[in-house]
């Protein structure tokens, strides 16, 4: 299994990385790609199950983006309180960490933008 | 043997990925200004073009108006009901009486204007880019929708969230749009971002579209505040909305 890193740019259209577990090289080049681009405040997007999270950090150490996972209405842990919907809604501002490994992530990275 | 702006243009990208810009660098254009995002290694890049050219902004008009009638403009809008600028006009004796200028009417050469201004942007974008950019967004988006896209230049996208219908077009800004209740889409606002910056005065961004286009896209499904915050906000009726 592998992840993949990949960058709007200006010149290639689409800069892409493969991140294999085995390649210790590339691992290395798609850790400083991605410090530098969070350093730089660009948008990491990672795919979630179908779904596109935005990453908060990234630990070098490991390896691995570090998300914060919405929590839902019906995720959270249960009240006394009757529950009015079965609707699940997310909640601002709440959330828990999860991290996930760099090898097993595809993630792109977009610059800072400029509203035209 | 001569070197193209092209070439150019990937020299300035390397060397911004030297520096840690994965993105790379945009180059500037004749007559266009860049607007450069804030915060990017290259800042000095904001504002930079080669040579000054004659067009005056949309914003003059309230000063050339004042000047040709000697009076001074103490209001302004935007009257949707009349499709047109309202000024009220205070004159040299104190009288005060209002004007409007056709909207409308000088809207389709602004258009135009920037339309064509945005031609020169080709010199620095290279077609291998805009393939790339395609080839990723194959990948993020249903066959039909990339058919749609690659046919009438235009992708759908609505929320599940927030139940907003996003129309993407190429080279051009997002409209936003919401059903109101009675079966009928009512236009929320026209979004425009550009990531890294743009060329002032025209439609393009320093990215070939596709990437904004993408950049857009991500955004609305990462996470949709963040690009409500980010972007411009252009009404339907400006000549910045592209519609």
């Amino acid at each position: 299994m592998s992840g993949e890193l990949s960058v709007l740019s200006c010149s290639a259209g689409d800069i892409r990385v493969k991140v294999d577990p085995k390649d210790p090289v590339t691992v290395e080049r798609a850790k400083k790609m991605i410090q530098d681009m969070l350093k730089r405040g660009y948008l990491l997007a990672i795919e979630i199950d179908g779904k596109l999270e935005m990453v908060k950090e990234f630990d070098p150490k490991t390896g691995e983006y570090i998300i914060i996972e919405s929590v839902t209405a019906a995720e959270e842990e249960p009240t006394d309180e009757p529950v009015t919907s079965t609707e699940p809604v997310a909640k601002r501002g709440r959330g828990r960490p999860k991290r996930i490994p760099m090898t097993e992530a595809k993630v792109t990275g977009v610059p800072r933008t400029a509203g035209g | 043997m001569p070197v193209t702006w092209e070439q150019i243009a990937e020299v300035a990208s390397e060397l911004a990925e030297e520096a840690g810009e994965w993105c790379g660098a945009p180059v500037p254009v004749d007559d266009l200004r860049l607007s450069i995002a804030p915060g990017y290694t290259f800042g000095k890049l904001d504002g930079f073009r080669f040579k000054e050219d004659e067009y005056t902004e949309g914003e003059e008009l309230k000063d050339t108006l004042a000047e040709a009638i000697e009076s001074r403009v103490i209001n302004s809008w935007w009257c949707a009901r009349r499709g047109g600028w309202v000024f009220v006009l205070k004159g040299r004796g104190g009288k005060s009486r209002h004007l409007i200028v056709d909207g409308y009417a000088t809207r389709p050469v602004e258009t135009l204007t920037r339309l064509l201004m945005g031609l020169s942007v080709c010199e620095v974008q290279k077609l291998d880019a805009e393939f790339m950019a395609m080839d990723k967004l194959r990948s993020m988006v249903k066959p039909h929708l990339f058919k749609m896209y690659i046919i009438q230049n235009i992708l759908l996208e609505t929320s599940p969230k927030s139940g907003v219908t996003y129309i993407l077009r190429k080279g051009r800004p997002t409209i936003a749009m919401k059903a109101d209740g009675n079966g009928n889409m009512r236009i929320l606002s026209v979004l425009c971002l550009h990531p890294l910056g743009y060329y002032e005065g025209s439609f393009c961004g320093c990215m070939v579209p596709t990437d904004e286009l993408i950049a857009h896209l991500i955004m609305i499904r990462a996470n949709e505040h963040f690009f409500w915050r980010k972007a411009n906000h252009h009404r339907s009726y400006e000549w910045e909305s592209g519609l």
